[in-house]
């Protein structure tokens, strides 16, 4: 209890949202989306989850970005979102080769290699 | 320019190496001629590079080493190696025998391996490959670079023994010769650290340089101990013989070359490099001297029933080693390198003879079923001759000078001289006897080998190669004979750099020269090492020795010729003495029963070690723990993506736990 | 804030030429319908030697450091001058320009492969080039990279094209497992790698820049109690994840295996090579900017990610019978050891002089490993395609090949030598470094663990070794494999043979190279 006061002080708040609540909500977003990839076994499930935990990080660089008015982070988001985009086209072929031989998107069945 | 040349002879060898290894690299027969020139060349143009260059050197005391520094191998802190080659009284004589007995091997083995269509070049890769490291071993200026080439000419023996690796044997005797040699290299390795301990540097002249003050006894007697480790192992002494006579499963010019002639004295010359150590460590000299001794005669006791030709002679090699270590026990530096000389020639002669009957016979190694040769095969007869009359030690010829030269420095040694003349005299004896034995069986007695060969061969063609020659002999080119002939000049002309003090009343030139060229303090050796022998006594003790080489030659003519006794068939001994002989003393049961039982019952997995089995049964053994920890461990690797993230995920958390673990 | 200038395009030239190179083949194949591989392999290896040849020359860093005059050749061993671009996201050192060497030379040498390797397989596609030159040239800007901003997209431009070639062979089953796992995890590792910059972006009050990253958080007080350095902390938890994901470290380690062997080979020795390079350079980069007070802490992670790649890649690797499985395991091990390099004792005030050994040792250490891994995966690769059939090597399919096919079990025997540390192999000396280092900086237990680890190795090399030239008695139908057929193949088997060996033996030159090279270059 008491270290959380202290992050309350030692930060500043973002106009009338406190950093805290932010930090915080992107944590559980975050989280989520990392169940997400650790409990599915559809591939796609997996990479929505991964995109989800992508753009829970891009709210933690655009609240510290406003926090300290700088303009780095909010330029980081822009490459993090096209280097998403890329990685979906690319994902997405994988899957469609992946499907095209095994039949299935399910990654407990892919799993030949092993051991 | 001379430094140039001498850099350019160490590594001509490897020149060869590449040429004939690419070529055999390439997976198909290769052109005879160019592998022979590449191969020969090689070595004997860095033989004549030697030979210039001893002819150029002004002075050969010591301090008069050239250095030839080739590059900085290492240039760390407190640890200072070159490639560089010393090239010095000691160095130029072992130089001289290396690529010199090697270009005649070479050439021998041109005519020996012909047949070998497909492994002609790697057979030359591999001698070229063994004539380089062995050159490092000799001329390189540090301990390491001696380790190098210590363990290069290591690994061409075994890379050689098992040349034929179709034969099983072949393939077990190449493993044999590992393990045992790791067991003396583990042993060379302490010596080294210790002296590199005490002196800080590996390089001789330094180390030559701290030594000369240094007094504590213990410490070099512990060092000087195992570095004499080293060379049981490499010089096949008791108890870490057991390899030599099993590597004669290698082509035969590698036993003369690797197994007779050059490899096998590197314990010589190691104790001759480092004589500092060894002068300084009078215990285990004479540790060493009695080591020496019982394994002359000891080998020579097995090698007197041995009935595969190969095998006497190789018992014999381990017996004459013997002799070496003898001398250089006792201190008689000089004696041990010109027996190590003396000994090259004959016993290269021997071997490259015992080749050619093997070759002419169609392979055959067994005496039982040669004689009567002599008059197929006159000239190698002969020279088969001059090589038994050498090494039994009959006046005139070279092994005489040398063996009587050792008998004598035994016998004025302060500890034990008596008795280790005793066992050299009885070796001499011996050695006689079946050389003797050896002659008469595979050249004289009446049965005629080549008629029965012939009978033999029409039956069953177990070597479908040679089949085409018929039942005769295999003709024997120029190449085999050549450097036979040489080797048997060598082999009788040898000895008169060492002829006795007694007739000439000076020192022998050989013994001169080594006082001068090692690193030994004038004066060291006559103080506490020797007794005085009376001019009388001298002449008793050649005499003893002329005499007992004589009464070999005739025991072994009365049995083998005059009686025409036949070994019996294996096993079919029933003298103890004779049985045990032939069966080796059982020294390899012996260690199956001493050794390895013991250790199977108290640690399972050290028994595996030694296992035939080797690597492998390393793995399950020493390794059965590791294996275990790694199947349970190849468990993790579920193939399911989810897993893998999962360990993310919880090394993350471990991550966690471990930074802020030391946090308040 | 200056705009950019030509400058900055001089500097970055090597990489630069790389994209040139692949944008080029990407135009030709369009434009030309006549387009041929026969091309495209002669563009990539025409701009890899042009970038080497830049690297060497040091014209594109010597460039603004001398101003306008072109120092050509600066003589080996002198500094390379530090040189900024592109607004400080970008920084030229000797230790970035070896580095970049280093990859530069392993992509030739793949290259130089890869035609006869891809044709074997059926698989030799003109993009195959394309991808390899923006993979390498991502590399290029990766280990430059001063800013967490270019890291992360140097790093996705080095991934992407390798998640391509990974799943490479479209009809393989195990190619596209391989694709996909290697996807699905570097994906995630991205995201740890975004949020351990977020939370160092907001622990250093907005900076992402390496240099100035350092001196902000090196001024926070040491306690958890101020969250910034809480933030700091699990920030640079977060990043080292990342990247020992790609440098292959326990427990980051999961695809290693499952997509060294499932990918072809030719990638697979892509990834093995090229891509731990990269990774140990950055590795070892952060860590150098990694503030001490934020280092105590985060130090022992480093210390159980080394141990324990170490430990686990041996015992795995010593119960594996399919070769490529095997080298993965060992490439793990191989990591272990040289994440050894990374840890340094804390408040030492020799600190500046153990980073340098310690970076000219990794050098030495990731060279040698490098040679040595292209080597064997070549030798593998010829071996899989020999029979006109694909298939698995095993080491039963070894016994025995030193008489079937003498130069493969020659460069494999040597290859699993120098990887053993048999002296007087490359493997040998890097080790030996290695330990020198860590006894050096006092890491007596460190180093013990990668003494006992080297013995441990010594088994499963050995019996390869074994397995080519004392065994011969095999059962089932004989593998031989083609010899390296191609000229350009075999050169670049030799080349590799001739440094494993020519490595050991000149070791000393070429690590006081390295530590000459070494300037500041936080």
């Amino acid at each position: 209890m008491n270290n959380l006061q202290n992050i309350h002080h030692s930060m500043p708040i973002v106009s009338q949202v406190p950093i805290l609540y932010v930090i915080g909500l992107v944590l559980i977003l975050f989280s989520i989306g990392l169940i997400g990839v650790l409990s599915r076994r559809n591939v796609i499930v997996i990479f929505m989850s991964v995109e989800m935990m992508l753009n829970s990080v891009n709210l933690l660089f655009i609240a510290f970005a406003r926090l300290y008015g700088d303009l780095g982070g909010e330029v980081m988001v822009f490459f993090v979102m096209a280097v998403a985009a890329a990685e979906a086209a690319i994902g997405l072929a994988l899957v469609i080769a992946l499907h095209r031989n095994y039949k299935t998107v399910d990654m407990a069945e892919v799993a030949e290699l092993k051991q | 320019m001379d430094n140039i040349l001498l850099i350019i002879a160490v590594w001509l060898p490897l020149l060869g190496f590449l040429i004939n290894g690419l070529l055999a690299l390439r997976g198909k027969p290769a052109n005879q001629l160019l592998v022979a020139v590449a191969g020969v060349g090689s070595v004997a143009v860095s033989f004549g590079i030697f030979v210039w260059l001893t002819l150029n050197k002004q002075a050969w005391g010591q301090g008069d080493a050239q250095i030839a520094t080739f590059f900085n191998w290492l240039n760390l802190e407190g640890l200072q190696l070159a490639f560089a080659y010393r090239f010095d009284g000691l160095s130029a004589f072992m130089a001289w025998i290396v690529t010199g007995i090697g270009t005649l091997i070479h050439i021998y083995s041109t005519g020996y391996m012909k047949e070998e269509k497909e492994d002609f070049a790697r057979f030359f890769a591999y001698l070229n490959l063994f004539i380089f490291s062995m050159l490092h071993l000799v001329l390189g200026d540090n301990l390491a670079l001696l380790f190098l080439g210590w363990e290069g000419v290591g690994l061409c023996s075994y890379l050689l023994i098992g040349f034929d690796h179709h034969k099983d044997f072949a393939a077990a005797a190449g493993k044999k010769a590992f393990i045992t040699n790791r067991i003396g290299d583990a042993g060379f390795l302490i010596g080294m650290f210790l002296l590199f301990n005490l002196t800080g540097s590996l390089q001789y002249d330094t180390i030559y340089l701290r030594l000369s003050g240094f007094t504590d006894t213990a410490f070099l007697n512990t060092v000087a101990f195992f570095l004499f480790i080293g060379a049981m192992g490499k010089s096949a002494q008791i108890p870490l013989y057991v390899w030599l006579p099993d590597a004669m499963a290698g082509p035969t010019p590698v036993s003369a070359l690797i197994h007779a002639a050059t490899m096998v004295t590197a314990g010589i010359f190691m104790m001759a490099r480092l004589a500092p150590v060894f002068l300084g460590a009078p215990e285990t000299s004479t540790f060493i001297a009695f080591i020496g001794g019982s394994t002359a005669l000891f080998a020579a006791l097995i090698a007197l029933t041995q009935t595969d030709i190969k095998k006497v002679l190789a018992y014999s090699t381990v017996s004459q080693l013997g002799y070496m270590f003898m001398a250089m026990g006792v201190g008689a530096y000089g004696a041990g390198m010109f027996h190590l000389m003396t000994h090259a020639f004959f016993k290269a002669l021997l071997f490259l003879g015992s080749g050619a009957v093997i070759l002419a016979l169609h392979h055959e190694q067994d005496m039982r079923k040669m004689g009567g040769l002599f008059k197929h095969l006159k000239l190698l007869a002969i020279l088969f001759w001059v090589g038994a009359i050498a090494i039994s030690g009959i006046p005139g010829f070279s092994g005489f000078f040398s063996k009587d030269m050792i008998l004598e420095h035994a016998y004025t040694h302060a500890k034990g001289g008596k008795i280790l003349f005793g066992m050299g005299i009885v070796t001499a004896l011996l050695t006689s006897f079946y050389m003797y034995r050896l002659i008469f069986l595979t050249f004289h007695t009446k049965e005629d080998a080549v008629s029965k060969m012939a009978h033999s061969h029409h039956g069953h063609n177990h070597h479908g190669d040679h089949s085409h020659h018929g039942g005769g002999l295999v003709p024997l080119g120029w190449n085999i004979y050549l450097p036979l002939v040489v080797l048997g000049i060598l082999s009788v002309v040898g000895g008169y750099v060492g002829l006795p003090h007694l007739i000439t009343h000076e020192t022998p030139a050989i013994v001169t020269y080594f006082d001068k060229v090692l690193a030994i303090p004038p004066g060291e050796i006559a103080a506490g090492w020797k007794v005085s022998a009376t001019h009388a006594e001298e002449w008793a003790l050649m005499g003893g020795s002329v005499a007992v080489a004589l009464l070999g030659l005739v025991l072994a003519f009365v049995i083998y010729q005059k009686k025409n006794l036949l070994p019996i068939a294996d096993g079919a001994y029933r003298k103890p003495l004779v049985k045990w002989s032939f069966h080796k003393f059982y020294v390899d049961e012996l260690y199956e029963a001493l050794l390895l039982n013991p250790i199977k019952k108290f640690a399972f997995f050290c028994y595996r070690v030694v296992d035939a089995r080797f690597i492998d049964g390393m793995v399950d053994g020493l390794g059965a723990a590791a294996t275990a920890f790694g199947s349970a461990l190849r468990r993790l690797q579920t193939g399911f993506v989810g897993d893998y993230a999962v360990y993310i995920v919880v090394g993350l958390i471990l991550a966690g736990f471990i930074a802020f673990g030391g946090v308040k | 804030m200056n705009l950019f200038s030509i400058n900055d395009l001089i500097a970055t030239a090597p990489a630069l030429v790389l994209v040139t190179g692949a944008i080029l083949i990407l135009l030709l194949q369009i434009v030309l319908p006549k387009f041929r591989l026969q091309a495209a392999y002669g563009v990539a290896i025409a701009v890899t030697a042009a970038a080497i040849l830049l690297l060497v020359t040091g014209i594109p860093t010597s460039w603004q450091a001398a101003g306008a005059t072109v120092q050509i050749l600066p003589p080996i061993g002198t500094p390379v001058p530090l040189t900024e671009a592109f607004n400080r996201h970008v920084l030229f050192s000797g230790f970035v320009s070896e580095f970049s060497l280093l990859i530069l030379i392993a992509l030739l040498l793949l290259l130089l492969n890869s035609r006869r390797l891809l044709a074997e397989l059926d698989l030799n596609l003109v993009e195959a080039y394309l991808m390899m030159l923006f993979s390498a040239a991502g590399l290029l800007y990766f280990i430059a990279a001063q800013d967490l901003i270019t890291l992360f997209v140097a790093l996705e431009l080095s991934s992407l094209p390798l998640f391509v070639l990974a799943g490479w062979d479209r009809h393989s089953k195990s190619s596209n497992e391989a694709g996909i796992k290697y996807f699905l995890l570097s994906v995630l590792a991205t995201t740890f790698l975004l949020l351990g910059i977020a939370f160092l972006y907001g622990a250093s009050e907005g900076r992402t820049n390496l240099n100035e990253l350092f001196y902000s958080l090196s001024r926070q007080p040491q306690s958890v109690r101020f969250a910034p350095f809480l933030f700091g902390i699990l920030g640079w938890i977060f990043i080292y994840a990342a990247i020992a994901f790609k440098t292959a470290l326990v427990p980051f380690h999961g695809w290693v295996a499952d997509v060294y062997e499932g990918s072809i080979t030719f990638v697979t020795s892509f990834m093995a090579s090229l891509i731990k390079i990269a990774a140990v350079a950055v590795f070892f980069k952060l860590v150098m900017n990694t503030p001490e007070n934020h280092r105590a802490i985060v130090q022992p992670v480093l210390m159980v990610f080394a141990v324990g790649s170490m430990f686990y890649g041996n015992l795995t690797a010593l119960v594996q019978t399919n070769l490529k499985r095997m080298f993965a395991f060992s490439s793990i091990a191989h990591a272990g050891y040289m994440a050894t390099l990374f840890i340094f004792p804390v408040g030492s005030a020799l600190l500046a002089e153990i980073q340098k050994e310690a970076s000219a040792a990794l050098f030495f250490y990731v060279a040698g490993y490098a040679a040595t891994t292209i080597l064997v995966f070549t030798v593998i690769a010829f071996l899989e395609t020999g029979d006109g059939e694909k298939r698995r090597i095993t080491l039963e399919d070894l016994k025995g090949l030193g008489k079937r096919n003498p130069l493969a079990a020659f460069l494999l025997s040597l290859g699993a030598l120098s990887f053993a540390g048999i002296p007087p192999l490359v493997g040998f000396f890097g080790k030996l470094y290695i330990l020198r280092v860590l006894l050096g900086s006092g890491q007596y237990i460190l180093a013990l663990f990668v003494a006992i680890n080297s013995l441990l190795a010594v088994y499963y090399y050995a019996r390869i070794v074994f397995h080519c030239y004392w065994d011969y008695e095999t059962e089932g139908e004989k593998l031989t494999g083609s010899a390296l057929r191609s000229p350009a193949a075999w050169i670049s088997g030799m080349a590799l043979a001739v440094t494993v060996i020519g490595l050991g033996l000149v070791s000393s030159p070429v690590l006081r190279y390295a530590l000459d090279a070494m300037v500041r270059f936080r």
